[in-house]
């Protein structure tokens, strides 16, 4: 059976988290979300609000880590699911994090991400189109990537699935689904 | 192409209500989000933490509905949500809300609900159906002549309607919901 690996942290998005994890299901896919520490992760919701330039945050869903990042073996995954929120500003700073993106990168193994997710992949790959929230823009141009201005489209870059931000959790999903079937890898 | 309607309101479960709406519209779906007046809703984030004998509430996040129940057309709608929470128990208590679910009831159409949705379907007159949802509402499925399933993780389906305990089967509620509706022949596009 296929197996798809989450990498979740405190101050993930519960929105991003909460889709990614309940649609794998769905699908019948094996999942694990691994954070860098094995325990309830606190979500976050993030929303623009009236008068606020940027977004505010509120604890979100109180999620459960599988398993630790130290104790996955990344080989025994098909693909990776990066969601965002504010998790991914300090996972790109996790060492081991690092290594377990670069796995399903240099494997050419699917990986589908939202909104700040993207900014963990900067920290790993280069010369690729990404989009994400539009706050990442120079962290992407930055790190030798080409930023895309994509709204409410998916942007696919070889094994690559970048998406904007909430609400289009279902363009994000429907697109790494997509790529998934196009390289066979089912449910069971 | 079909449409579905999903009728919710403020403190609707922030976590039911963004699964089903963007799953309808994952898998191709026309979607309107009907709730009593037209603003921002307030749904929030219901879950039972550690330690807590019910679940409690945070803010979750803002939905804008497509439409006030007044406005919306039940015969135009193939399929209908209830997303549950604490938005139930408010808009079982509204007429409107009780005409548009006699629509769906009176002409057999599906219809999936989750948590303490189930209670809008026993105030709109549902009978005899067996039925499941979030563990605290036994008691007013059993007092309205319904029958009340255990159902753990899986979905309890009785003709046209399909209902699922709780958070986190999200995804067994879609599942079967989605199962229904393509039994029935209602098809994205």
């Amino acid at each position: 059976m296929a197996r798809i690996l989450i990498i979740a942290g405190d101050g993930s998005s519960s929105g991003h988290l909460g889709y990614a994890v309940n649609r794998m299901l769905e699908e019948g896919f094996e999942i694990t979300v691994a954070a860098p520490v094995k325990k309830p992760l606190i979500t976050v919701v993030h929303e623009m609000e009236e008068g606020m330039s940027t977004y505010v945050e509120r604890p979100g869903y109180i999620m459960h880590a599988d398993a630790s990042l130290d104790e996955i073996d990344p080989f025994t995954f098909d693909a990776l699911l990066l969601p965002g929120g504010r998790a991914p500003e300090y996972l790109r700073n996790n060492k081991r994090c690092i290594e377990v993106v670069r796995h399903f990168v240099e494997h050419d193994k699917p990986i589908g991400t939202i909104c700040h997710g993207p900014l963990i992949l900067a920290a790993a790959v280069k010369g690729r189109r990404m989009t994400g929230v539009d706050f990442i823009k120079p962290d992407i141009i930055a790190s030798g990537n080409t930023w895309v201005d994509a709204r409410h489209e998916a942007v696919v870059h070889g094994n690559i699935v970048t998406a904007w931000l909430t609400p289009y959790y279902y363009v994000w999903i429907r697109e790494f689904l997509s790529l998934l079937k196009q390289r066979g890898i089912k449910p069971s | 192409m079909a449409h579905i309607l999903i009728v919710t309101g403020d403190c609707a479960s922030s976590g039911q209500l963004q699964y089903a709406l963007y799953r309808m519209l994952e898998a191709g779906y026309y979607v309107t989000v009907a709730a009593p007046s037209r603003k921002g809703l307030f749904t929030v984030i219901d879950q039972r933490e550690e330690g807590a004998d019910y679940d409690t509430e945070k803010r979750g996040y803002t939905i804008w509905p497509d439409s006030t129940l007044n406005e919306v057309d039940p015969p135009r709608f193939d399929a209908l949500l209830l997303p549950g929470w604490r938005a139930a128990e408010a808009l079982r208590n509204l007429p409107r809300c009780m005409q548009i679910v006699h629509h769906f009831l009176a002409s057999d159409k599906p219809i999936a609900s989750i948590c303490q949705g189930p209670r809008i379907l026993v105030a709109a007159g549902v009978k005899g159906r067996r039925m499941t949802g979030l563990d605290m509402i036994k008691p007013d499925i059993i007092g309205s002549g319904n029958t009340w399933v255990d159902a753990g993780s899986e979905a309890v389906v009785d003709g046209n309607i399909v209902t699922v305990s709780r958070r986190p089967y999200y995804h067994v509620w879609m599942r079967a919901f989605l199962s229904l509706l393509k039994e029935r022949g209602i098809k994205p596009a």
